[in-house]
């Protein structure tokens, strides 16, 4: 298969049942689904389980589609969605047990890697956590590759508005992260926690 | 209310994602070579963007996709997920990888790679048009042939603003750069051939600038280094100088000169010139004796070629400028020019090394500030490595020592068109009658005159700019002037006099609101005038009057906007009396 086929011709082949076409938009994809997901779950066990499902439904129900570039854009809104869903239900859990999630490690790494990078990435989701739905919604959707257009319609807002309100989004995102990057700053819990508050 | 000629940080940010319609990106484009202001928030924002790009892609370490798929595969068929899909293929469960087949992860690339360059593209094209289009003084040929003529060597990149390598090999070759226009006259390209790697690279880490036959539009980027050899057409590069409002912006820079009578291809071309790279957009060429080339334009033989356009990621300094040092063996040695009798000194100056402490060449031209307590804000550092790499690099200030064995010499120090501030002995102004604690100024060989409510307590300047200030108060009244080089015509004085005064308040903040703005005049003399109010908190009242080739502005400010109207700074500002020849 080319390597070149468009997102539009995979998915015709993919309708057609062609499964191959299926590897390439998931291997063309994933990671920018993954960093929208984990960027908006910040734990990596419900992250993979959210990209897994939002490509089945993928696989399931191709969506019909228009305009090139645009099953990004569907993949980010399904996996939005279902972080969503994910968000609320794990949150009911949490108040129902008690219970404080914390991110899996990672294999291959050494200890003080581990701890370094552990620390730094807590940093980072506590950052985003501290942003609006909407501000962490367009942050994410536009460093996963999103277009302007693309950002606007996911997070309902207009096309004119996103980059002020990117540039908004960046500096609140950077504040915080600064924020907690200070000595006596402890990171918080990222987002169960902050998700009950 | 910000001023309404610049451009907000949304659209901002949308000009450096390149997502905003061909002619916006090429408006913003154009307003950001003559703007500090925008490109100082451009730098910013630019900023921001790569600090939480980094972090994201940081914070979000992807698993293989590969291992990724290969799971998602192993739980279809484990748990059936798959029956009752919409074919019989799918009905068994996800295909094993085909690796072989996989498209690369085109969707994952991150916005802020390809924005990177984009303003430098832009910034770039410009300097380069420029350049090439000054270049026709010297060249016979209206073509330009790509040639790879043998040994090349690496360039001080344009963009590299502040990074200066040169590499020495004896014997010389002189190094090259390949400009041209690919397909059609739609991109201007630039390459260096990487002597390290011995691969062409296109200068600005693969940028490919666009350039469209009417204007100058927004970047694309190539990340091969597939080229495009088409003849190089300098038609679209004079359409860009030809505007009016850049050529009078320009011709407000110090040591410019506009040359007309030129034709090419039968149209009528305007040149302009500059030796000074102080400011952001100046280019030329010019031989240089004495000096190895360093930009082996084939259809320039012979000749030095400076390039200077601003960078997004350092605005303030906007020269690209480079000469290879044809020397073997050096052995530089360091000398700061001493400063001037008032013990500072804020000068243009000319960077040589010291060779030999005979032969010198000059490797730099840079901006340097010297203060009283000897430090030095700008710093650079010679290395020899190797007897062959000379490598001046920026470092932090508290790296510098006076006392390094090598260096660099700083030399004309007090060049024609800079030279140092300095302070009166005493202050200026004579007592008027009748008006006690006024004082008239009338400075020689400033043309005009003006009472100030308090005698005048300091002068500063350079030639062809000076300002006089006073202190009442809470209040600080101003004068000054500026020698724009030539006396705008009649038909052009009143959106001269809109675009700097613009460009006067814009240099008092940043953040200044403005109201208050209507145009006034004084006699012949055509102004402007407005209420600023000030970041800092503070208020201004400032006119500026076009008067022949000189801009002048007279301003007050205070910590409180109703101190502003009092008949006491009415009466300054109205005393103000240009006294042409």
């Amino acid at each position: 298969m080319p390597a070149t086929d468009t997102d539009s011709r995979l998915l015709q082949r993919l309708t057609r049942g062609d499964s191959a076409a299926f590897e390439c938009i998931f291997l063309r994809h994933y990671q920018s689904v993954y960093r929208v997901a984990y960027g908006l779950s910040g734990r990596r066990d419900v992250t993979e389980d959210i990209v897994q499902e939002t490509f089945l439904e993928l696989y399931r129900q191709p969506p019909a589609l228009r305009e090139e570039g645009s099953l990004l854009s569907w993949l980010c809104r399904v996996a939005l969605n279902k972080c969503h869903n994910s968000l609320r239900s794990e949150r009911r859990a949490q108040e129902r047990e008690g219970l404080v999630y914390v991110d899996a490690l990672e294999p291959d790494y050494n200890p003080e890697d581990l701890l370094l990078k552990s620390e730094e990435n807590a940093r980072v989701r506590d950052a985003l956590a501290q942003l609006t739905e909407r501000q962490r919604s367009i942050l994410l959707l536009r460093y996963a590759g999103l277009s302007y257009a693309e950002v606007a319609a996911l997070a309902e807002i207009a096309p004119g508005s996103v980059g002020t309100m990117l540039v908004r989004a960046e500096r609140a995102f950077m504040a915080a992260y600064k924020k907690n990057s200070q000595p006596d700053s402890q990171p918080d819990v990222y987002p169960l926690e902050r998700a009950k508050q | 209310m910000i001023l309404n000629e610049c451009y907000d940080e949304g659209l901002l940010r949308s000009y450096l994602d390149d997502t905003l319609p061909h002619a916006e990106q090429t408006e913003i484009g154009v307003h950001l070579t003559t703007c500090l202001a925008c490109r100082v928030r451009l730098r910013g924002l630019k900023a921001l963007t790569r600090q939480a790009s980094s972090l994201l892609a940081m914070h979000a370490t992807v698993p293989d996709p590969h291992l990724a798929l290969a799971r998602l595969q192993d739980t279809t068929r484990s748990n059936g997920m798959m029956s009752g899909a919409s074919s019989k293929k799918r009905a068994t469960g996800l295909p094993t990888p085909t690796i072989r087949e996989v498209a690369e992860t085109t969707g994952t690339t991150w916005p802020h790679s390809r924005m990177r360059f984009a303003l430098t593209g832009v910034c770039m094209a410009i300097a380069i048009v420029l350049a090439l289009g000054l270049s026709t003084l010297f060249a016979s040929q209206r073509s330009l042939t790509v040639q790879n003529s043998g040994a090349i060597e690496p360039l001080v990149p344009p963009g590299k603003v502040r990074h200066f390598i040169v590499t020495s090999t004896i014997p010389r070759t002189p190094p090259e750069l390949e400009v041209w226009l690919e397909n059609g006259s739609k991109h201007l390209l630039v390459r260096t051939l990487d002597k390290a790697t011995g691969s062409w690279k296109l200068v600005g880490d693969e940028s490919v600038w666009t350039h469209s036959p009417d204007s100058l539009s927004s970047s694309r980027y190539k990340l091969d280094n597939a080229v495009y050899k088409t003849p190089y057409d300098p038609r679209h590069l004079y359409d860009f100088v030809a505007d009016q409002a850049y050529v009078d912006d320009f011709l407000m820079q110090p040591n410019t000169k506009a040359v007309t009578g030129e034709k090419l291809d039968g149209r009528d071309v305007l040149i302009l010139e500059s030796s000074s790279n102080a400011s952001g957009y100046i280019s030329r060429v010019l031989p240089m004796a004495g000096t190895t080339p360093l930009v082996g334009f084939p259809q320039f033989p012979g000749k030095t070629i400076q390039v200077s356009g601003w960078q997004p990621s350092n605005p303030d300094y906007d020269s690209v400028t480079g000469t290879v040092l044809p020397v073997p063996s050096v052995t530089p040695q360091i000398a700061i020019s001493p400063l001037d009798a008032n013990g500072l000194s804020d000068t243009l100056a000319d960077y040589r090394i010291w060779i030999d402490k005979q032969n010198y060449q000059v490797v730099r031209k840079e901006a340097i500030y010297h203060y009283p307590n000897g430090t030095v804000n700008s710093t650079y550092v010679v290395q020899i490595i190797k007897d062959e790499l000379l490598n001046v690099v920026d470092l932090p200030s508290d790296l510098f020592t006076f006392n390094l064995p090598l260096g660099l010499q700083l030399i004309n120090a007090d060049s024609s068109f800079y030279r140092p501030y300095t302070s009166l002995s005493s202050p200026a102004g004579n007592p008027i009658l009748g008006q006690p604690g006024w004082f008239l100024l009338t400075p020689a060989g400033g043309r005009f005159s003006i009472q100030f409510p308090a005698q005048v307590a300091e002068v500063s300047g350079r030639s062809g700019w000076w300002i006089y200030t006073a202190k009442k108060g809470d209040i600080i009244y101003g004068a000054s002037y500026q020698e724009i080089g030539y006396t705008p015509p009649d038909q052009a004085k009143r959106d001269y006099v809109d675009q700097k005064f613009s460009t006067a308040i814009r240099t008092l903040s940043l953040q200044a609101s403005v109201g208050n703005m209507k145009s006034i005049s004084l006699g012949a003399y055509v102004g402007k005038e407005a209420q600023v109010n000030l970041s800092d908190g503070t208020f201004g009242r400032l006119r500026v009057y076009l008067a022949g080739d000189r801009l002048y502005s007279i301003y007050a400010i205070a910590p409180d906007e109703k101190i502003l109207a009092s008949q006491e700074v009415d009466g300054y500002l109205n005393s103000f009396k240009p006294l042409m020849p």
